[in-house]
């Protein structure tokens, strides 16, 4: 009775030695990628770091942020250029993944392919492409305003228009992902629930709303949390199109980051700004977690 | 006899190698090093594999080389990160703006032997990566200081050519004014513009200085403890630039372009800040042979206007292109090798002429009787004379060769975007300024 029993237990035992080897990799990756360089960072973040030597400051880096205009600046550009991607993104690709669902085959998968494109095109092309098109001196809206008779707009120089165009262009690509990730979500609901809810006289607003709606939630909640915390350290598209101008109105978080360590060789103090985004990302998404995992299932 | 011979062939080894001992080393020294350099010519690399590299390995046949010509884009960050992780090159060569603040850093060895090793300097560049009477940095080729470039047949054709200097100098902020806007106001009609005006980045920022220096401004205190650009004669500078961009004068986005060449090039803008008039007219050479334009104009370059319209000029100079030697490792064989090849650059008056050709603002930092080589008369003639005001106005003592001053001028541009966007005043923008290079320098 009992040797059985060992056998199987040896073989499961067994069967797990050969799951972690093959985690292995993927283990020691994420030790030395990601784990040693985060504890890596809190350590830095308490020293005052040179080229030749390092002092420890204590929390000192941590006070001078918070007196840091500049920094409570990032902070505040990064969070208003948020306020209108993470929205945005869900909105447009919630509705593009509708639009497409009706269509034939051909057509969703076409239209699919099409939007996935700007997340595998290289950032910094499309930076490039949009810094051409942007230009108000010879750029291609310059060109369409002197057809239509309307004045040269400089773009990237009016604090006005500057957050939301680069907000929008950042969408441009976000919202490649979550457009794939929800019409997989809508493709797995059963027809019928919407075949009765027509019968039930359910308008297709009313349809999406009451039946779309909460059936993608776990990927809705998905893609909440995932653009956050992708949106919390948007860098590339500032620092190529804007350069953080004009006047520091986009001048991100992780723009100061990259500036104080790899333009002012101020590691520590850096390290301290990567800390407390960590933070602001870990609190955001705890909240959202919190909002969008609720109890009630379908 | 045989014996004979052969004491006679022992001692004349034993002669030759005590005469020589210098190459005897040279020959012997055994290394290998790394050298990073950023494209002061777009014919660097061919320069180095064809003039200097052969030349080096025939002194140190023990040296093997690996060098690499880096971008301008990424060489700030490139520095930055092997600084911080111990992988700097051996020998680097780039201009002052990063090179400046090495000798501070501690990470550069003392190269007043491979100095010392030349009697022929420009007194000028001695001064550059100087501390506490050591010399760090080896000066390799000058960059002229600043002044502005017009399009003289551009001028003359909207008649507006009379409204310059006729010897090039003297004139005032108010003249300089007025030539923008009369240029702007004639040349409306075929989309010509007075001026380029940019604040997209950093680049060419020095003009703004050399503008503010001119108006009796001072940009950093002589003690170095405080930034004096709210001062009413720099504030009348920003005023002036505020003005040609509200009324349009300037090629539109002063705000978010970068120092860019393009309008000036194709003959759109009669007046540029950031482009000496040789590199120009070298430039629209190579495109008029491209058939991108469809002449090639002439460029003249003007000095910076003064408070009582006399010559004199207070130009911003960044000083020099410099080689620095990193101690790294401070294996002593790897040392002597990276400044044996620094010295065999300056050795080699070839390439400062080959650079001093290609880029005319680069002139050479020793008296060895260099002369700029080209067949165009308009072009050799705006070469000379950028170095003779080069040699007369320069100035690199308001801080810009400090180790600081690459923190300083990240905090200059975002201000004159401000002024520009029309968010704060001149007055607003240079207190804003002054308050963050306080804060920097109040940091040392």
């Amino acid at each position: 009775m009992l040797l059985p029993l060992m056998g199987r237990q040896m073989k499961k035992t067994k069967s797990n030695i050969i799951c972690y080897l093959f985690l292995l990799p993927w283990l020691a990756f994420l030790v030395v990628f990601t784990i040693y360089p985060f504890v890596y960072g809190i350590v830095m973040s308490l020293f005052n770091v040179t080229y030749k030597a390092r002092s420890f400051v204590g929390l000192t880096n941590f006070t001078e942020l918070f007196h840091d205009k500049m920094f409570l600046n990032a902070i505040h550009v990064t969070l208003k250029m948020c306020v209108i991607i993470i929205p945005g993104t869900i909105v447009v690709s919630l509705w593009i993944a509708r639009v497409v669902q009706d269509r034939c085959k051909l057509l969703q998968h076409s239209a699919k392919l099409v939007f996935y494109v700007t997340s595998i095109v290289s950032q910094v092309a499309l930076a490039i492409a949009w810094k051409f098109m942007f230009n108000p001196a010879y750029g291609l809206c310059a060109s369409i305003s002197d057809l239509l008779g309307l004045p040269r707009l400089d773009w990237f120089g009016k604090d006005t228009l500057v957050i939301p165009l680069v907000s929008v262009l950042v969408m441009t690509f976000s919202i490649s992902q979550p457009i794939v990730l929800f019409s997989a979500a809508m493709d797995s609901i059963p027809r019928d629930y919407y075949e009765v809810a027509e019968l039930e006289g359910a308008t297709r607003a009313k349809q999406f709303f009451s039946v779309t709606l909460p059936l993608i939630r776990p990927t809705l909640a998905f893609v909440a949390i995932t653009a956050t915390i992708a949106n919390l350290q948007v860098f590339v598209v500032p620092y190529l199109l804007t350069g953080g101008g004009p006047n520091y109105k986009t001048t991100t978080i992780l723009y100061m980051v990259y500036r104080n360590a790899f333009e002012f060789g101020r590691y520590g103090y850096a390290s301290a700004m990567g800390i407390v985004l960590f933070a602001i990302i870990a609190v955001l998404v705890f909240f959202q977690y919190q909002v969008t995992n609720s109890s009630e299932q379908y | 006899m045989m014996r004979k011979m052969l004491a006679l062939i022992l001692s004349l080894t034993v002669f030759l190698s005590i005469g020589s001992p210098a190459l005897a080393t040279d020959k012997e020294l055994k290394a290998s090093i790394t050298v990073w350099f950023t494209p002061l010519t777009n014919t660097m690399e061919k320069d180095m594999d064809e003039i200097l590299l052969p030349k080096f390995a025939e002194l140190y046949p023990g040296i093997e080389v690996d060098y690499q010509m880096l971008t301008w884009e990424g060489v700030t960050e490139k520095l930055e990160i092997a600084m911080s992780t111990g992988t700097t090159p051996d020998v680097f060569l780039d201009g002052t703006a990063r090179t400046a603040k090495l000798p501070s850093t501690g990470l550069v060895e003392d190269v007043s032997d491979v100095i010392a090793g030349f009697d022929d300097w420009y007194d000028a560049v001695l001064s550059i990566g100087k501390m506490e009477g050591k010399h760090y940095l080896v000066p390799a080729t000058t960059i002229a200081c600043s002044a502005l470039s017009v399009n003289v047949t551009l001028a003359k054709e909207l008649g507006v050519y009379d409204m310059l200097p006729e010897d090039r100098e003297s004139w005032t902020f108010e003249d300089l004014y007025n030539f923008i806007e009369a240029a702007a106001i004639a040349g409306k009609d075929r989309g010509i513009y007075g001026t380029t005006l940019y604040a997209g980045s950093q680049t060419s920022d020095d003009i703004m200085y050399t503008l503010m220096l001119c108006n009796s401004g001072q940009i950093i205190s002589e003690d170095g403890t405080q930034c004096l650009a709210n001062s009413p004669e720099c504030v009348a500078i920003v005023d002036m630039l505020k003005k040609i961009n509200d009324n349009g004068y300037c090629v539109p986005g002063a705000g978010s372009l970068e120092a860019d060449t393009t309008f000036f090039l194709s003959e759109k803008a009669v007046l540029c800040f950031n482009s000496p008039a040789a590199n120009t007219m070298i430039q629209m050479k190579q495109n008029h042979q491209d058939g991108l334009i469809p002449r090639v104009a002439e460029i003249c370059d003007y000095a910076v206007p003064t408070v009582d319209g006399k010559p004199g000029m207070n130009s911003a100079s960044w000083g020099a292109n410099c080689f620095a030697v990193f101690t790294n490792s401070g294996d002593a064989d790897t040392i002597a090798a990276a400044k044996a090849f620094v010295k065999t650059f300056m050795d080699t008056p070839e390439m400062a002429l080959a650079i001093w050709n290609y880029t005319p603002t680069y002139t050479p930092v020793r008296n060895i009787g260099l002369q700029y080589e080209n067949e165009d008369e308009l072009i050799a003639r705006e070469v000379a004379l950028r170095a003779e005001w080069s040699g007369k106005y320069s100035n690199s003592s308001f801080g810009i060769l400090e180790e600081y001053w690459p923190q300083v001028r990240t905090c200059f541009y975002p201000e004159m975007q401000a002024v520009y966007a029309g968010t704060k005043m001149p007055q607003e923008a240079m207190d804003s300024f002054k308050a963050n290079v306080d804060k920097i320098l109040s940091a040392r």
